[in-house]
């Protein structure tokens, strides 16, 4: 009577047809390692791929804040933009690349904006114990990936946008997919003055002004290949982007006679070999990254003579190598396996001489059919960790006498979850997860100079999460509804505090307790040449810090700053025959910008919505689309006294072969 | 269920039009009696500077009184204040302009920009004025009563505290870190008839505070620096004929943060200590060592928590003792009150960093 998830899994992607080939030729390749087919609907969402490819011309942290469950901390356009996932912060938000993290060894954290969703071909969100293969998604973890079909013909896609503030993007790709072999291009650059009028609240009086020194060029370019040969693949990605960005004043700074901006460029690159057999394959993956940032800060003496503040330069190079192993075991039961080996190495203007870490990692799951409707997944992963340490007797020695720590364990960190399908209500399924993870230092933990905290321990989460699935199709009407519950608890949780030198210094003094809700929901309707979409989600995280350092200083209890108690964002869209009408809908609700119970604005900043619409149409290969964000024009702040556009138009032109 | 959601949407519309300016509220009117103002930096680059006023007779404290009545921020850093009979000025070190207020109502009056990194304020006269810079290396000269830059003193290095001694000011070079061939072991003098430099005299590291004795001595507190060798040392100095006249060294290790002087010019107020755990002490102009019991322990004051002072000031009518409490540097501060001998009378709390100290 009942059946297992697998099988509904699997008759569920039959039931939904279109895209699924068999396996081997869909190019699954540069996806997540850890694809597990049992568990895939659970503790996992992909963004829909109608939506990506509507926005392929803005950044990641836009596609999220109104798309996803993620929220998104951004200081402007053009400007930092970090994740907080199920009530963590940007560092415990962890992005994969292909499977590959994308975190900065020095802050731990990805800047958003700076990936842009044209680069990618797939997003999609994980938590609990689907974060288990790697360190670091204590909170939850952004998979971005590339995939494209074989056997496709000839690809030429141009997109070119113009927009208020004088913004310009133009998208291009160019290809062959051919039987066996994919070339493929993929080049943009996007600018903007980004001088958009706002009203200044922070001057006396209030005035509208322009926004001043925020204008920003991004270009980049990504090639790939990809080679099929009869049980294996071979497949190459590089990603390749430059930045320069200026930086804006804070509202009451607007007057300031200050230079700042920041420089930025990587190369990533993964290459990647991937061998099947009938009962499993292994793929092997090496992957090389170079980066390097350029911070800048000057103001100007009485005579006009520049002071420079910060001229700093950050260069990192990190390899990782993986080896993933997936392999049938006996009936339903699956076995992962993964042996990673990473050497991060960085050089910056506030080391004290190039700092490396080594970390060496072995990861296995199992997951099967337990019993009748009842479906197991476990995981273990064991991490050891070699870092260079600076000996204790001198702190400011020179650099050649760091010496590397022989590789320490960082201990054995196992998950569970188990799936349930309830046999008499067709799409109803709900899973429970128990997993623990942790996550490392950054090397600016470690190595700031000064302050940079060599004793530092790595973070530990544990979580346990509950996910009640509802899914209902028939022919016109889709419907997807989901709750997630989580519950966490990081012990040795990282916190720069005041010392007794002059410094600041990171500690593992916090012991933060996330618990929170959160609620999705998509449906969708045909009706002869109509098509209705409406999608939504609404966060509801709660984030405290309950240590005795904050009992000391009595802000136990108190929402962490920047992380709202409540989000929501909504979509619903219209098509009429080649006609499209879509609207956005955002809303961030109150957060606190410190950790004092007071009504001040600058302690906390009120709660805003914001509404966006677009009007397309299609004609032959060509698309139009007309935008309006931010429709009714609100000021709002999303990060404290950082001014934000109004409303905005844009034009959107696309040619697609 | 369709109609739901529209009605949803509908309704986050409808909201978002009332919801669009969440801070109309009214100017408050304030009419400030005799008492001590605390200016409370806030965190660097945050903008929650915020000024507070405590009554001592009534013992009230009114906190985030520039944005109540002026329904804007103060600013980036509030690093310090200044008041004479036509107003009040308070420096805002990362905005890096004066704002000028009414000192009873507190109503904003005019602004100063265009410096580099302002510190602290040297009333001269109604038409004169000179401003510490950190990072440009010399006086910015302004006529308080147009708010109006009119010169420049150029110094040589970047200046911070200032104090009057007759016809000169003297200013302390506490600061190389963005001007690095610059001196921060010295004072200089000035003269305020010319604005030019006149003399100079070598002290040791980081000199952070300076004031004026009842002897017309000037005593300069330095903490001797950030990098060992440290030299942490208090002098006093006669300013006319610009010699030592005696210097205390304090132990390894100790790092002497501020000091401040009674009305009278007898008594020194020294906090001292490691950088989290200063204590007060306090020292008489005539003694000839340095004080070793502090007259209030940081570490075992009378809720039994350690307290993170930075700044204190005496207050002239009575001699009580006020001391901030920066606490973990996040969340709000507290202003401790104690009396002339030591003992803890009351707190109240404040902004995010208390900092600066003035009685009007």
């Amino acid at each position: 009577m009942l059946i297992i998830l697998s099988i509904l899994f699997a008759l569920s992607v039959t039931a939904l047809a279109q895209n699924d080939t068999i396996y081997l030729q869909s190019v699954e390749v540069m996806s997540s390692y850890v694809s597990n087919k049992v568990s895939k609907e659970t503790m996992e969402r992909k963004i829909d791929t109608a939506i990506i490819k509507r926005l392929k011309t803005v950044s990641l942290s836009q596609l999220l804040i109104q798309h996803s469950p993620v929220f998104i901390k951004t200081y402007g356009p053009g400007s930092t933009a970090s994740a907080s996932f199920r009530g963590t912060t940007a560092s415990h938000t962890l992005v994969l690349w292909n499977g590959i993290q994308l975190n900065s060894p020095t802050l731990g954290e990805v800047d958003f904006s700076t990936i842009p969703v044209f680069f990618t071909d797939e997003v999609s969100l994980q938590w609990g114990s689907k974060t288990s293969a790697n360190s670091g998604g204590l909170g939850g973890v952004v998979n971005v990936a590339n995939k494209q079909k074989f056997n496709e013909g000839l690809i030429l896609d141009v997109r070119q946008t113009y927009g208020s503030f004088n913004t310009w993007g133009s998208y291009l790709t160019l290809g062959c997919s051919a039987k066996n072999i994919i070339v493929r291009l993929k080049a943009y650059r996007n600018s903007s003055d980004n001088d958009f009028t706002y009203t200044n609240i922070a001057t006396i009086p209030h005035q509208e002004m322009k926004q001043k020194n925020a204008d920003f060029v991004d270009y980049g370019f990504m090639p790939e290949m990809q080679v099929r040969f009869k049980n294996s693949l071979l497949s190459l990605v590089s990603w390749n982007q430059f930045s320069h960005r200026n930086y804006p004043q804070i509202m009451p700074n607007v007057f300031n006679n200050t230079k700042e901006y920041a420089d930025t460029d990587f190369s990533r690159n993964i290459l990647s070999y991937k061998y099947y057999w009938n009962s499993g394959r292994v793929e092997v993956k090496s992957a090389y990254f170079h980066e390097q940032q350029n911070y800048f800060l000057e103001s100007y003496t009485s005579n006009g003579k520049p002071v420079t503040q910060n001229n700093s330069l950050n260069k990192s190079d990190v390899f990782r190598q993986i080896v993933d192993l997936q392999q049938d075991l006996y009936k339903t039961w699956k076995l992962y396996a993964k042996i990673q080996y990473d050497y991060e190495s960085v050089e910056s203007s506030y080391y004290i001489g190039r700092k490396n870490r080594n970390l060496l990692s072995f990861y296995a799951a199992v997951d099967g059919k337990v019993y009748k409707d009842l479906d197991l997944r476990l995981t273990l992963r064991n991490d050891i960790i070699g870092r260079d340490v600076t000996p204790v007797a001198s702190k400011n020695v020179a650099p050649e006498n760091t010496v590397s720590e022989k590789m320490k364990s960082e201990g054995f960190f196992p998950t569970a979850t188990l799936i349930y399908k309830v046999p008499f209500v067709k799409g109803l399924s709900f899973n429970a997860g128990y997993s623990h993870n942790y996550r490392n230092p950054t090397l600016n933990d470690l190595y700031w100079n000064p302050g940079g905290n060599e004793n530092l321990k790595g973070e530990n989460g544990k979580t346990v999460d509950l996910d009640i699935n509802y899914l209902y199709e028939d022919l016109n009407f889709n419907l997807d509804l989901r709750a997630g519950l989580y519950y966490s608890k990081v012990k040795d949780w990282i916190q720069w505090v005041p010392t007794n030198y002059r410094y600041w210094m990171p500690k593992n003094v916090s012991e933060v307790l996330a618990r929170g809700l959160e609620l999705h929901l998509n449906a969708n309707y045909r009706y002869a040449l109509w098509n209705f979409n409406i999608s939504g989600n609404y966060v509801y995280s709660h984030t405290t810090d309950e240590s005795e350092y904050a009992q000391q200083y009595g802000s136990d209890g108190e929402q962490l700053i920047y992380i709202p108690l409540h989000h929501a964002n909504a979509f619903a869209e219209v098509k009429w025959k080649t006609w499209n009408l879509n609207y956005t809908f955002e809303f961030t609700g109150e957060r606190n910008t410190s950790m004092n119970d007071n009504e001040f604005f600058a302690y906390r900043l009120p709660y805003y919505m914001l509404h966006h619409i677009s009007l397309g149409k299609q004609l032959n290969k060509f698309r139009l689309e007309f935008r309006i964000n931010n429709l009714t024009n609100n000021e709002y702040q999303t990060v404290l006294w950082r001014a934000m556009p109004g409303r905005s138009c844009e034009i959107y032109l696309e040619f697609k072969l | 269920m369709k109609k739901t959601l529209l009605d949803i949407f509908i309704l986050g519309i409808i909201l978002s039009f009332v919801s669009c300016n969440p801070d109309n509220k009214e100017p408050e009117e304030k009419n400030i009696a005799k008492g001590l103002f605390i200016l409370n930096e806030g965190t660097f680059t945050y903008a929650n500077s915020s000024l507070t006023f405590y009554d001592p007779e009534a013992d009230t404290v009114e906190n985030n009184l520039f944005y109540r009545v002026n329904l804007a921020p103060l600013g980036d850093v509030a690093n310090s204040m200044a008041i004479d009979e036509n107003g009040m000025y308070i420096v805002v070190n990362n905005s890096k302009y004066i704002y000028k207020v009414d000192e009873k109502t507190l109503k904003y009056e005019a602004k100063l920009d265009g410096l580099t990194s302002p510190r602290h304020i040297m009333l001269i006269d109604e038409n004169k004025a000179y401003i510490s810079d950190q990072e440009s290396t010399g006086l910015w000269i302004f006529n308080p009563s147009t708010m109006q830059k009119t010169g420049f003193v150029e110094t040589g290095n970047t200046t911070e505290k200032m104090v009057r001694v007759g016809n000169e000011v003297v200013v302390t070079n506490w600061s190389n870190y963005y001007q690095p061939n610059t001196s921060n072991s010295t004072i200089q003098f000035i003269d305020i008839e010319t604005d030019k430099l006149v003399d100079e005299m070598t002290v040791t590291a980081e000199p952070n505070s300076i004031v004026l004795d009842k002897n017309n001595n000037i005593w300069v507190l330095c903490s001797g620096g950030y990098m060992p060798p440290c030299e942490p040392a208090l002098f006093c100095i006669n300013p006319a004929t610009r010699q030592i006249v005696k210097r205390f060294d304090f132990a390894d290790g100790e790092y002497p943060y501020s000091m401040t002087i009674d009305k009278s010019g007898e008594n020194l107020y020294i906090l001292n200590g490691t950088f989290g755990a200063l204590d007060l002490y306090k020292m008489s102009v005539e003694d000839a060592e340095l004080p070793v019991t502090p007259l209030v322990n940081s570490q075992q004051t009378t809720d039994n928590s350690p307290k993170v002072f930075s700044t204190v000031a005496v207050s002239p009518e009575n001699g009580d003792i006020y001391l901030t409490d920066v606490k973990d540097y996040m969340q709000n501060g507290d202003v401790l009150r104690y009396d002339n001998n030591g003992h803890f009378l009351s707190k109240f709390e404040v902004g995010i960093i208390p900092g600066m100290m003035m009685f009007n």
